[in-house]
């Protein structure tokens, strides 16, 4: 600023003045900046565009209802419409009198009587009223000064009252009276009207919807504009707050409040749902009003092609209905000239591109009738989004949603677009889709089985399978499931020396499937140094377990058995329920191991006394006993033992090294004990000694005992860190060691899933570089599962589910009898792995592939592939079903829970054409009740039904022969005792039992329709309830077309002959 | 050649390096103004920083810390320091090379000319006024929040950083008990700076820019203000990392880093590592070298200076209280960068060390 030297003048006024101008002009321009990023919200603009896209999805909607209208019923109706008028015209006079009529009355009348009464009804309240209070002191026994009624009571006045009452009552019949003679001139002319409208009502809807949102100067500009939109603004935030749903901000929790509703605006309607195949819009609506930029611009592209090929717009249309072909291929089949095609492909693929990402935020979510809409388990209104997605849900900017991408394409793509970053002030950003179901456990961590659960659902599922809870204390599995490897008590009667430390080693080397994983040899641990080190660890591991081994001597000899014999029956009578035959191609259960090689494992005595009686050798095996007989155990051991693969060695064990395992105790041994006190430990010990105390320390150092039962070690404590809630901790509570995860050049990602993924992908990952810093002792030890990929992702999902939640318990599953008892029999199940043979429960009965049924209906053995996506129901087809394993559909209501019970503590014969047994599992009262409560469950009922059914001879005698001559004989059993030979057109279970084994009310059902209850069962629907024809009484002689009569006949004979039902022998094998 | 520069730079800013260099600079600004206040010569060396800075933001490192948005207001503060000091100090050498020279101090030239307030003070304040909220509105449009994540007891963020303007007060937690840091010293520095009118006794400067009529006080006040805090709130902005460590501008703050940070006290120096007897039972005992130490450095200092040079001159100036309090104060002062000496040279943690009694020095 210029300074002057003219007296009493600092500066010169005239300069300051321009620069007083210039800092108006700042100012204002600044405020006005300040109101429109204040106003300009993103938002905003997807609104409008929503808008947009709903004002051409209704008009076309309401085109497309227009369209659908049979025009000449609409033309009857307009006929008709308009002789109802011509009617009414004729009686025009009269109408015109009536209504004349209604108008007086309602007037002068009715409305003066109606408003005397009100005035007088007012009147009488308050007169009530004053009289009960001047009462109430002499009833109370005080003195009120407040009500005071003057005169006393004024019965005169209810007499009044009650006149005007009466006048107001005689008007308004008069009244109705009066409507009724009118409505009925009118009635004909307003069905016609009504008609007309119900004709028209999709039409009349979509203009309603389209009126709302019309485009108008009000709408669009007035009320939406700055400032003014405080008032009445058409683009609005949209939430939802929870009160049940907290959001944990560390020193208080807040309500939910979720905005994402705001942009993703088509999110809860079905109008806008989109197919999981094609990601288009399944309403045609809705694909018009997205893609219709895309039709202008085919129609142009067809145009400027200069030929009208016949057909060729048509073919558009069908392309644009037919979800699944691309442009690409509709363009390519349709040009010559691949020139232009180039060209238009550039700008069609840009269209593209902007209908795919309008079609991403508008559509609605994937599976409504699961989550969002009302009429679901998860409403919009009380579960909001981010309780599952996760992110900050209050937000209305998509970066600060912390939305996360799927994959690092997006990933870049999105730091392009909107620029994106990585979450660094909010703790928990959204989970990646294709990880949301980590939420689910939310609610339904009790629950075993979680249908729709996803990644996490199978990310638990293998957490279970392979143990991780034996090193990681994880809540719910530590301590409940039971230890994933087997006993190794007596495990010097199993195996040899040789083979424990080769087993231990590299188990791969020994069954390439094994779920046992590798410690040793891993990229942290196999430089030289550490490889001789950990050689002395193992051969430590082996001389502990061997010392420390039970006695168990099996038994009894083996007899020499037949491998023929034994191979038909290893693959019928039910071991591949459990087991893999790798090297026969049978891999369809793997619940317990590959028995491929195991002849170069075991021996064939310890093997005889093991399948014979798994309990003998380890009292707590999963492993069920199949009621084997000596001969056919010796057969099935002879069969085993053959299968040995040639010129198999276990790895060499090297030589003991003192001066290495003094070493390695002296490290041991260092955080508990002075230098000397180690020097006379280590000293007074042998060298066998010290092995053994090696191993010892090795097996602590390691966690062996985390999956198996170690003599010493049944105290022992999980030894991995904790994952109860490692889907909390925070990113810089994981060791990223010197891996670099940061800046441009990082090699993985800076977050919780990258730390996990690569941890389960190699576990000695983030050890690089540090093997040379780390002491031995301080190597990572997490053992290699070799998990694939796929798994990885379905891991890591299951430990970011590990969280605190803050879900109320009013919004998680109700613990009901029911819910209960299917978790906690499903849990068994699980355990037992009954879907390895049975399918029930929307799971199972894998066992089932291994058969198919040849022409002339003999069931054939045939070796079948790994596990593939199979469902028992789709696949499986009737004859079959009845040679495998039964189908456990329904089995809440059909069978008696006491039978039931029974049968799983001691299966008896019921479909003896079936050559797989039912197992001996050994269970105790609380399991066996636990499955048949869960049975009961899946069929939302309880166990404690009682029936007072008794048979009744009379239809009894009439069942008998309905029965006869349906002649459910050839296909079902119906014998008194087992049968020696069991006739080839046997499909179905013993009838004989039926009194001991079902309940009564479920025959009549089945018999009513049982593919409703079993879908693709063998049993032929007999009566035809609709046709009311039933062809075991065709001519309708015994039942008089009372079918019910027929079911429940056929039910009582059921009933009244397995009386004489002897108990099988079978049980005695 | 730009990676040495930055190691030259890392190496630069390392606390010792950097207070010796900030000292010097201080004395020299004060002593010789006529190296730096000429205009040309001040215009170089903003040039100079400018061209640092903008060679610094191509580090992402450096980018990273200084635009975070609570940061952008101490680089702004930081070029005005250095703005207005020289406004002071070329005014001041002005007026000074004016006396020297016999002619009228800068002050005197417009003294007896007077203007009204209205509109010739209000009116460009008026502007400014306006001028500044308009930078403020632009600011607040650009520049978001720095909110960070829902606060939590059970994790504190890494560093974690008082408020900017009490950095300097942070980084004296390093070499003080926090009794001292955090509670004597902030008393003291308020009690000081409100006692200081009545301690000068020198009449001049009033009105004028001067230097040489104060060197002294604007010396003390330099080293004060800017050495001791200024500096001190840079360092903990932009050189204290993760765990409170030491980070050149242009190293990645690493919360693993180790760096050595073993520090002994004054007992431990003297009766193990020089007299070598192992330290005494009692603490009376084991302590008294440092506490007599301290008693001498805070009793009888002060009167030896009273003897000695300049101080003599204000010991006559100021009288026996004034001079005590005043002699008090300065070495309270002194004693920071005393303290960071010691650390760096001698790795020593506690002149005096009574942990029994909760009392370090």
């Amino acid at each position: 600023m210029a300074r002057t030297n003219r007296p009493h003048e600092a500066y010169r006024i005239a300069t300051l003045n321009r620069w007083f101008a210039l800092s108006a002009v700042c100012i204002f321009v600044t405020s006005v900046w300040l109101i429109w990023a204040d106003y300009d919200r993103s938002w905003k603009d997807i609104q409008r565009d929503f808008r947009a896209f709903e004002r051409q999805r209704l008009s076309y909607k309401q085109l497309q209802a227009q369209n659908n209208i049979d025009v000449e019923k609409l033309k009857n109706l307009r006929a008709q419409a308009s002789e109802a008028n011509e009617a009414l015209m004729a009686k025009r006079e009269r109408v015109m009198t009536k209504r004349e009529a209604i108008k007086t009355l309602k007037n002068n009348l009715y409305h003066v009587a109606k408003q005397q009464y009100n005035f007088e009804r007012a009147k009488m309240g308050d007169h009530r009223y004053q009289t009960e209070h001047a009462l109430t002191p002499e009833l109370l026994g005080f003195k009120c000064h407040y009500y005071r009624v003057e005169g006393g009571p004024r019965p005169e006045g209810c007499k009044e009252g009650q006149s005007l009452r009466d006048r107001f009552l005689d008007q308004e019949d008069a009244l109705n009276r009066l409507q009724t003679e009118l409505d009925a001139m009118l009635a004909e002319q307003k069905a016609a009207e009504s008609a007309l409208t119900a004709v028209r009502r999709d039409v009349n809807a979509a203009q309603k919807a389209h009126g709302l949102i019309e485009s108008n100067f009000f709408t669009d500009v007035i009320r939406d504009a700055p400032i003014l939109d405080f008032l009445v603004p058409s683009l609005k935030i949209k939430q939802v707050v929870i009160k049940d749903i907290r959001d944990d901000y560390n020193f208080a929790t807040v309500q939910k409040e979720d905005r994402c509703m705001t942009c993703h605006l088509g999110i809860d309607s079905r109008e806008h749902s989109i197919d999981p195949n094609s990601h288009r819009f399944v309403q045609p609506a809705a694909r018009h009003a997205m893609e219709s930029d895309l039709i202008v611009l085919l129609n142009q592209f067809i145009d400027a092609q200069g030929q009208e090929a016949p057909g060729l717009r048509e073919e558009l249309y069908t392309y644009l209905d037919d979800a699944a072909m691309t442009l690409d291929g509709w363009l390519e089949e349709n040009s010559d000239n691949q020139d232009a095609v180039a060209a238009f492909k550039i700008t069609a693929i840009q269209e593209l591109e902007k209908i795919r990402a309008r079609t991403q935020l508008y559509k609605a979510h994937p599976d409504l009738d699961l989550y969002m809409s009302s009429a679901s388990p998860h409403p919009i209104k009380d579960f909001g989004c981010s309780v599952c997605h996760e992110g900050r849900g209050q937000a209305t900017d998509f970066g600060r949603v912390f939305h996360e991408p799927k994959n690092q394409e997006q990933k870049q793509a999105w730091r392009k677009q909107y620029d994106w970053h990585e979450a660094h002030s909010w703790d928990y950003p959204q989970l990646p889709s294709g990880r949301v179901t980590a939420s689910c456990a939310k609610c339904h961590n009790e629950e075993p089985k979680l249908t729709g659960g996803g990644a996490y659902e199978r990310g638990r599922r293998i957490v279970e399978n392979r143990g991780c809870f034996g090193c990681h204390r994880i809540e719910g599995m530590t301590g409940v499931l039971r230890k994933r490897g087997p006993s190794l008590t007596r495990v010097a009667s199993k195996i040899d020396r040789a083979f424990a430390y080769s087993w231990v080693w590299a188990p791969k080397h020994f069954r390439p499937s094994t779920k046992m994983p590798a410690f040793f040899s891993q990229t942290n641990n196999r430089g030289p140094d550490t490889l001789a080190r950990t050689e002395q660890e193992v051969r430590g591991i082996v001389a502990y377990l061997y010392r420390n081994s039970e006695a168990y001597v099996p038994p009894q000899q083996v007899d020499t058995g037949d491998v023929a014999q034994g191979k038909r029956l290893f693959e019928t009578v039910g071991c591949l329920g459990c087991h893999s035959m790798t090297i026969e191609g049978q891999e369809v259960n793997n619940h317990g191991p590959d028995l491929s090689a195991i002849g170069n494992k075991l021996s064939a005595q310890w093997v005889y006394h093991w399948i014979k009686n798994p309990k003998s050798y380890w009292p707590g095996t999963a492993m069920p006993s199949l009621r084997l007989s000596a001969k056919e155990a010796s057969d099935i051991v002879a069969y085993l033992m053959s299968k040995k693969t040639e010129g198999w060695q276990p790895l060499p064990q090297p030589a003991a090294n003192a001066a290495v395992q003094r070493q390695l105790l002296r490290e041991a041994l260092n955080t508990s004990m002075r230098r000397d006190e180690i020097k006379q430990t280590l000293d007074d010990l042998n060298a066998e000694d010290r092995e053994i105390m090696l191993g010892q320390k090795t097996i602590a150092k390691y966690g062996c005992f985390g999956c198996h039962d170690i003599k010493g070690f049944e105290k022992s404590g999980p030894i991995g860190t904790e994952l109860s809630r490692w889907g909390e901790k925070f990113i810089a509570q994981l060791d990223f060691g010197l891996i670099s995860h940061h800046g441009k050049n990082a090699e993985v990602d800076f977050s919780r899933i990258g730390w996990a993924t690569e941890k389960l992908n190699n576990p000695r990952f983030w050890d690089r570089g540090k093997e040379r810093t780390k002491s031995f002792q301080e190597l990572l030890k997490m053992p290699n599962f070799g998990f694939t990929q796929g798994e990885i992702h379905s891991v890591v999902t299951f430990l970011l589910s590990r969280r605190n939640q803050h879900v109320h318990i009013r919004k998680r599953p109700a613990k009901t009898e029911t819910y209960l008892a299917v978790q906690a029999g499903r849990r068994l199940v699980r355990e037992l792995n009954c879907h390895g043979c049975h399918y029930f429960d929307d799971e199972g009965g894998d066992l089932a592939r291994y058969w198919y049924i040849d022409s002339v209906g003999i069931p054939i053995f045939q070796s079948a592939k790994a596990k593939s996506d199979f469902s028992f129901v789709r696949n499986i087809p009737g004859p079959t079903r009845g040679h495998v394993p039964p189908v456990l559909l329904d089995q809440g209501n059909k069978t008696k829970p006491r039978w039931l019970f029974d049968f799983l503590h001691n299966p008896t014969t019921l479909r003896p054409q079936i050559k797989m047994r039912m197992p001996t599992f050994g269970l105790d009262d609380h399991q066996a009740n636990a499955l048949v409560r869960m049975f009961a469950g899946l069929e939302h009922r309880s166990v404690g039904d009682h029936s007072t059914f008794a048979p009744n001879a009379q239809l009894a005698s009439m069942g008998e022969k309905l029965f006869k001559a349906g002649q459910c004989e050839r296909c079902h059993m119906f014998a008194n005792r087992d049968p020696k030979v069991v006739p080839e057109s046997i499909l179905a279970p013993n009838l004989k039992l039926a009194s001991i084994r079902l309940q009564p009310s479920w025959t009549p059902r089945w018999l009513a329709d049982p593919q409703s209850i079993m879908p693709g069962a063998n049993m032929p629907n007999y009566f035809d309830l609709q046709a009311k024809y039933t062809a075991l009484d065709p001519d309708n002689t015994l039942l008089k077309g009372d079918l019910a009569l027929g079911m429940e006949a056929i039910n009582h004979y059921l009933m009244m002959s397995g009386r004489s039902y002897v108990t099988p022998t079978s049980q005695a094998r | 050649m730009i990676e040495w520069v930055k190691t030259v730079i890392n190496a630069l800013c390392e606390p010792q390096v950097y207070i010796v260099i900030m000292s010097l600079w201080c004395l020299v600004s004060v002593w010789k103004p006529q190296w730096w206040v000429g205009p040309k010569r001040f215009a170089a060396m903003m040039c100079f920083f400018v061209f640092l800075y903008i060679f610094s933001i191509f580090d992402e490192q450096f980018r990273l810390i200084a635009f975070k948005a609570d940061n952008i207001p101490i680089i702004f503060m930081l070029f005005l320091l250095v703005f207005f000091t020289w406004v002071g100090f070329s005014r001041g050498h002005q007026n000074d090379e004016r006396r020297k020279a016999g002619l009228p101090l800068i002050e005197e030239e417009d003294a007896d000319v007077k203007v009204l307030v209205w509109p010739h003070l209000l009116y460009i304040e008026l502007i400014v006024g306006i001028f500044v909220t308009a930078l403020l509105f632009v600011w607040s449009i650009c520049i978001m929040a720095p909110l960070e994540e829902p606060a939590s007891a059970a994790r504190t963020p890494n560093p974690s950083k008082a408020p900017w303007y009490f950095l300097g007060l942070q980084e004296m937690l390093v070499y003080f008990d926090p009794w001292m840091a955090g509670v004597v010293a902030p008393s003291l520095i308020v009690l000081g700076l409100m006692a200081l009118p009545y301690i000068d006794t020198n009449p001049k400067g009033n009105g004028y820019y001067t230097l040489s009529e104060r060197r002294f006080a604007i010396g003390g006040f330099c080293f004060g203000f800017f050495v001791l805090w200024i500096s001190l709130i840079l360092m903990g902005t932009a050189f204290r990392g993760p765990n409170w460590n030491f980070f050149g501008p242009f190293d990645y703050w690493d919360p693993h880093a180790q760096p050595v940070l073993n520090n002994i006290n004054l007992s431990e120096i003297l009766y193990l590592n020089v007299l070598n007897t192992g330290l005494p039972e009692h603490w009376l005992v084991r302590e008294l070298p440092g506490i007599l130490l301290v008693g001498a450095y805070t009793l009888i200092l002060p009167p030896l200076m009273a003897k000695i040079g300049r101080f003599k001159v204000f010991y006559a100036d100021m009288g026996a209280p004034r001079f005590y309090l005043f002699s008090f104060l300065f070495l309270m002062m002194m004693s920071l960068p005393i303290k960071m000496i010691l650390r760096w040279t001698l790795n020593l943690k506690y002149i005096v060390a009574i942990p029994e009694y909760f009392f370090n020095v």
